[in-house]
């Protein structure tokens, strides 16, 4: 409900100034009302999540270009300039104002009837796609995914994982085909805006199982924050725990601080990511608390949806280790931040904004021929003596005709040329 | 949403109208262009309604560029009306009728 009474108030104090800026006669009234009425619209962008524009709103719109105004005005003494009756002989415009008037009041009717019957706020908003991912820790090769009969992964190894692509809303048959031949099926309901990873796992001899479950890729809260999902595919159905590296107990080889408590096999934990360096251990919960794998900072980052499948790798030597696969993607800006507007201006609209540059350079370089004068060449000042001329033959000189008839006259300098400039 | 997209775009209709009013009925040029960038404001504001509406954040760039644009456009604008003060001593558009230097 606040927010209603503060749009009411601002978009009636907008109105109002604008309605002030039409009539005051002085320009300079005018220009200030026209501020108050851009301050208003900047506090009605800060109400439509666009908190960026409503700070350019203020410095550029508010504060740059009314100065620029004002200091017109002032420097043209416009003030009142054009609001003055012009007067009987002057007025072949004056049938101008009803025209004027109807016309607008006919274009404010014709849009609202149009907005209105619209209907605007009935529309469904689109909703996005949901997207999907693969990711393989599979030691049976490299494996083909197809999502229906879309190829998404192509002959994709070990430890290695596409990025997000979107498909239609829909149910649809994964199918892992491993080189070696056989496949893989499961069902995957894809549901708009959600976005779902595809993990093949498995060990060497057997086929592929296939796991699926939910990434969140929603706006975080705050910049700098990050999520953390943790998938344990570890075949041999090893349950694990997450620990803080720093908080080992020597005294009796615990650890204090616990992040997760007994992950069994196909399933996931989401954490936040903490503050400060990430310095974790993952150990066997059943099993005397063995170390398996460990992770540092470097792999996590801030601003994104990070992706730790626990998965077992078969090394060359026949050997089997925990592989911790870190796979990160940068969540969604929230909407109207500056993070996503710079986003944004930096890949989709990078050609416009280069465009935009030139026009603004285009407009400097106009505004400078425009406004320049003409420079003349400065004359050099002739400099006389002053002593040598009478008043009378300055005052003759001004008037044009003889101020004294009878009184003795100096001559003057005959020519200005051979005057010698005061020492 | 509490404030329905449609008052939105009902305000900016209104100011837009007032400014259009403006242009047609003040005299003095600078009058008019402050009222060219009021409909401006009106335009941006029923941009980034529709743009939160539906979810998109084109609309909210396309206000960042028409504010660039404006700014360029006032600089060139009151450069212009400068330069017609100077010759005419004016910037009564009723007077500026003639397109002689």
């Amino acid at each position: 409900m606040t927010e209603v009474w503060l749009f009411i108030i601002a978009g009636a104090l907008a109105v109002a100034a604008a309605v002030m800026m039409l009539l005051s006669e002085n320009a300079v009234h005018s220009a200030l009302f026209l501020i108050v009425t851009m301050v208003c619209i900047a506090l009605l962008f800060l109400m439509l999540d666009s908190p960026f524009l409503a700070m350019i709103q203020i410095t550029v719109y508010a504060g740059a270009i009314m100065v620029l105004f004002l200091f017109v005005i002032m420097l043209l003494g416009a003030e009142k300039l054009g609001t003055a009756d012009p007067g009987p002989e002057k007025s072949r415009f004056r049938w101008f104002t009803p025209v004027a008037l109807s016309l607008a009041l006919a274009l404010l009717f014709s849009i609202g009837l149009v907005t209105i019957q619209g209907n605007i706020d009935a529309q469904e908003p689109p909703v996005a796609d949901p997207t999907v991912r693969v990711v393989n820790v599979s030691n049976s090769g490299p494996v083909d995914v197809y999502v229906g009969s879309l190829l998404l992964a192509d002959d994709l190894a070990f430890g290695q994982s596409t990025s997000f692509a979107s498909v239609p809303v829909g149910e649809y048959t994964v199918s892992v085909r491993p080189a070696s031949g056989g496949e893989t099926t499961a069902v995957f309901d894809a549901v708009a805006a959600e976005s779902t990873n595809i993990v093949a796992h498995g060990p060497a001899d057997e086929a592929p199982g296939i796991a699926l479950f939910l990434q969140d890729m929603r706006p975080l809260a705050n910049e700098g924050d990050g999520r953390i999902t943790i998938f344990n595919a570890k075949a041999d159905s090893t349950n694990v725990a997450v620990v803080e590296t720093d908080t080992y107990n020597t005294a009796d080889g615990s650890y204090s601080f616990v992040r997760v408590q007994n992950l069994a096999f196909g399933f996931t934990s989401i954490l936040e990511l903490p503050n400060g360096d990430v310095s974790w251990r993952f150990l066997n919960d059943g099993d005397g608390e063995q170390i398996i794998a460990e992770l540092f900072d470097e792999e996590l980052r801030r601003d994104s949806s990070n992706l730790i499948v626990l998965a077992d790798e078969v090394l060359p030597a026949g050997t089997v280790r925990t592989l911790p696969l870190v796979v990160t993607a940068p969540t969604a800006a929230q909407f109207g931040s500056p993070r996503a507007i710079g986003y944004s201006l930096f890949t989709e609209f990078l050609l416009p904004f280069q465009v935009l540059g030139l026009l603004l350079l285009a407009a400097m370089v106009g505004v400078i021929v425009l406004t320049q004068r003409e420079i003349k060449p400065v004359k050099k000042i002739q400099q006389r003596r002053k002593v040598s001329r009478p008043l009378t033959s300055v005052i003759t000189a001004q008037v044009g005709q003889e101020v004294t008839e009878d009184a003795p006259r100096l001559n003057a300098p005959a020519t200005a040329g051979e005057a010698e400039p005061v020492k | 949403m509490v404030v329905q997209t449609e008052s939105f775009v009902m305000l900016s209709i209104v100011l837009f109208v007032l400014g259009a009013m403006g242009v047609l009925l003040r005299r003095n040029a600078i009058m008019v262009f402050m009222s060219i960038e009021l409909m401006l404001n009106a335009a941006n504001l029923a941009l980034v309604a529709f743009a939160r509406y539906w979810g998109n954040e084109t609309g909210q760039l396309f206000v960042f560029f028409v504010i660039t644009v404006a700014a360029a456009e006032v600089a060139v604008g009151l450069a212009l009306i400068v330069a017609i003060f100077r010759s005419k001593r004016s910037i009564n558009i009723d007077e500026l009728h003639e397109m002689k230097g």
